[in-house]
């Protein structure tokens, strides 16, 4: 799962990254509105964090040139403009959550959560595929009932993968997805994450798809 | 119509040049017949005078004086009033101090009655005899034959005149007093057609603040034309100082929401025992700011923007709004509103209101939020109910207490209800709270409608 913190303020953009992270989540920043289009509009993100007082380019004008073009990913306003008004304005333009500052840092991530997961399809915070369980609410993937310890990165390999139900996963689509901009994307460090996971999970719940990509055994 | 005394100054521009115009219309009205009524006096008297004078002439031209110097009347005046007795007319005809002849008239009065008056000469006023004032023309005349002049007087009542003058008085009374009447009126209404610019004026300022216009316009008459400049040159003003106390406020809301996140984020990683305290500040002082900022915010009757606002927008808005933010509950949001109802006042103030509290409705209701509006004469009633648990009677007036919470585990800093009854009562609008038919609470904002 990989998200884009848009926001100017250079403490809570760290601090929102760091809980993120902890979270779970690839996290990806940027301080002004103009950087914020390029990456939202470029990259492939699960769910975007969007200040709307940025400098540059206002965080409503980026909102709207996404939605123009066509990117569909859920995007969190985070503000300090909490007047209906501006809510209405944000909301209308697109947006899928309004939260105002002064926030909650766990407000925040359970919000993220739900964008995230009504985008891909699902409706509860505790999916099962198989033998397979996620509960994102805890962060944790469970097999047979028996949760398996896993790394940020073999976390969020496995959230997506099991979001994904029985859907053919691409190596692009991972390294997009769960690694954030500061990846090599020509390594074949996926190879390896997929193995890892593999003897985690058992090698049997992941198959290769030779020239696709990934997918679950149900 | 009265005329203030000169202490209490009329607090109606128009009263003021009616009463101004009265103040001198009416003495001139007075002194008009004072004059008149003096005049017609005169002409009284002269006309009375020339009749004795007349009457004098006939009787010496009557007067004859025998051979042995006696005096004899060959004729007496036709006049019937000199013949009926005490009818104030009288003539007498004295030598030597002995009346030689008298008018009928003067017989009852016995001799001696009138006076003999043998060394005056002109017309004099004296109380007469019968109570009466006389006026008299009396003039010693010397015939060619005679050898002493000859008395001749003639009488006339005052009271004629008085009578004649007091009937004038009443007739020029009642002309002026009609007069006035007519003068007042036609003051007053010329007063008004030389106000109507004002009034215009005030019509336009007044549809400035429902908002139905921004500026003054038309040619206004060259004496207030300025005062229109100015008044549109402080409307501009109005208008900048609140817009940039608006900007300042979401300025300011922007300088201290981001540092106070970061600190409640960083008070967030402390241990327990260091944490409470700050973390208790830190919500003091948001709490705070967060109230003070929706009060800035709050424009209420007095602002310069457009003072209307339709009510079926504001609600479709926050319908689809919060129909966005509370999409996992799958509420069933409705909002009956008819497209024609508009609050008297700023729309953000009124998306500021019914959202404070269709939100509190859909963090408490079960599945139903609805919004309702109807207007009552020049009033809006909109009422916003859910299905929820709704607030006990006893704890409603908390609920609109400054900055309550009554439930700690719902999120939220706690200033809705009140906020919202507070921006109401700016426009002199309430918020009433009390169960509804779904169940719920059901709020009532009661405001001006346009």
């Amino acid at each position: 799962m990989r998200l884009l913190v848009v926001e100017d303020d250079g403490d809570l953009r760290r601090q929102l990254a760091v809980a993120l992270a902890a979270s779970g989540y690839a996290v990806d920043q940027a301080a002004d509105g103009e950087d914020g289009y390029h990456l939202g509009a470029t990259e492939s993100y699960d769910a975007i964090v969007l200040d709307l007082g940025l400098p540059q380019l206002d965080g409503l004008s980026v909102l709207e040139r996404w939605r123009k073009e066509g990117v569909a990913t859920p995007v969190l306003i985070l503000t300090a403009r909490d007047a209906w008004t501006e809510k209405v304005r944000g909301l209308r333009s697109g947006a899928d959550d309004y939260v105002a500052k002064p926030f909650q840092m766990e407000e925040v991530a359970a919000r993220l959560e739900a964008l995230i997961r009504r985008a891909k399809g699902v409706a509860s915070a505790v999916v099962t595929v198989g033998p397979l369980t996620l509960d994102m609410a805890q962060g944790m993937v469970y097999k047979d009932g028996r949760p398996v310890p896993m790394t940020p990165l073999e976390y969020r390999l496995a959230a997506y993968m099991i979001m994904k139900r029985g859907a053919i996963v691409s190596k692009t689509e991972i390294t997009e997805h769960i690694y954030d901009q500061s990846f090599d994307r020509d390594s074949n460090v996926v190879e390896v994450l997929i193995n890892r996971l593999r003897k985690k999970l058992g090698t049997e719940v992941i198959s290769t798809r030779r020239g696709q990509g990934y997918v679950l055994t149900l | 119509m009265t005329v203030p005394g000169p202490i209490t100054v009329p607090r109606s521009l128009k009263l003021r040049l009616v009463a101004a115009a009265a103040l001198w219309a009416m003495p001139v009205l007075v002194l008009s017949g004072v004059l008149l009524h003096w005049a017609f006096l005169a002409h009284l008297e002269r006309q009375l005078d020339a009749a004795l004078i007349a009457f004098q002439r006939e009787l010496l031209s009557a007067v004859e004086i025998g051979a042995n110097g006696e005096l004899t009347l060959r004729y007496q005046p036709a006049d019937p009033r000199f013949a009926r007795p005490l009818s104030g007319w009288y003539w007498q005809i004295a030598r030597d101090g002995t009346i030689v002849a008298q008018s009928p008239s003067a017989g009852p009065l016995g001799p001696g009655a009138l006076p003999l008056l043998s060394s005056t000469s002109g017309i004099i006023e004296i109380p007469g005899p019968a109570e009466r004032e006389l006026r008299i023309l009396s003039s010693p005349v010397t015939l060619p034959e005679a050898v002493s002049p000859v008395t001749i007087l003639v009488a006339a009542p005052c009271d004629e005149i008085d009578r004649d003058l007091n009937q004038f008085a009443i007739h020029i009374l009642a002309t002026f007093v009609v007069l006035g009447a007519v003068f007042l009126v036609a003051i007053y209404l010329q007063v008004g057609f030389g106000l109507r610019p004002l009034s215009e004026m005030r019509r336009q300022i007044a549809s400035i603040r429902s908002g139905r216009v921004r500026q003054l316009t038309g040619a206004f008459p060259e004496e207030i034309a300025p005062m229109a400049e100015e008044v549109n040159a402080l409307i501009e003003h109005n208008r900048d100082l609140l817009q940039r106390a608006r900007n300042e406020a979401g300025n300011l809301a922007h300088a201290l929401k981001n540092p106070l996140s970061v600190i409640s984020h960083e008070i967030a990683q402390l241990p327990e025992a260091q944490r409470r305290l700050l973390s208790r500040q830190v919500e003091t002082v948001t709490g705070r700011v967060e109230r003070i900022l929706k009060r800035i915010r709050a424009v209420g009757p007095t602002g310069s923007g457009p003072m209307h606002a339709i009510l079926k927008a504001t609600c479709d808005d926050l319908v689809f709004s919060l129909g966005v933010i509370y999409r996992a509950r799958n509420l069933a949001l409705s909002a009956e509103v008819a497209p024609d109802l508009t609050f008297a006042g700023d729309a953000d103030d009124l998306a500021e209101m019914i959202g404070n509290l269709a939100d509190n409705a859909c963090k408490w209701a079960k599945a139903t939020v609805a919004i309702s509006a109807s207007r009552v004469g020049d009033r809006l009633h909109i009422v916003v109910e859910d299905d929820g648990p709704g607030i006990a009677r006893a704890a409603r007036d908390a609920a609109l207490a400054r900055g309550r919470r009554l439930d700690e585990s719902m999120p939220g800093s706690g200033i809705g209800l009140d906020i919202v009854r507070e921006i109401a009562a700016l426009y002199r609008g309430s918020l009433q709270l009390d169960i509804s038919a779904l169940g719920g609470l059901r709020a009532a904002l009661d405001l001006p409608a346009a």
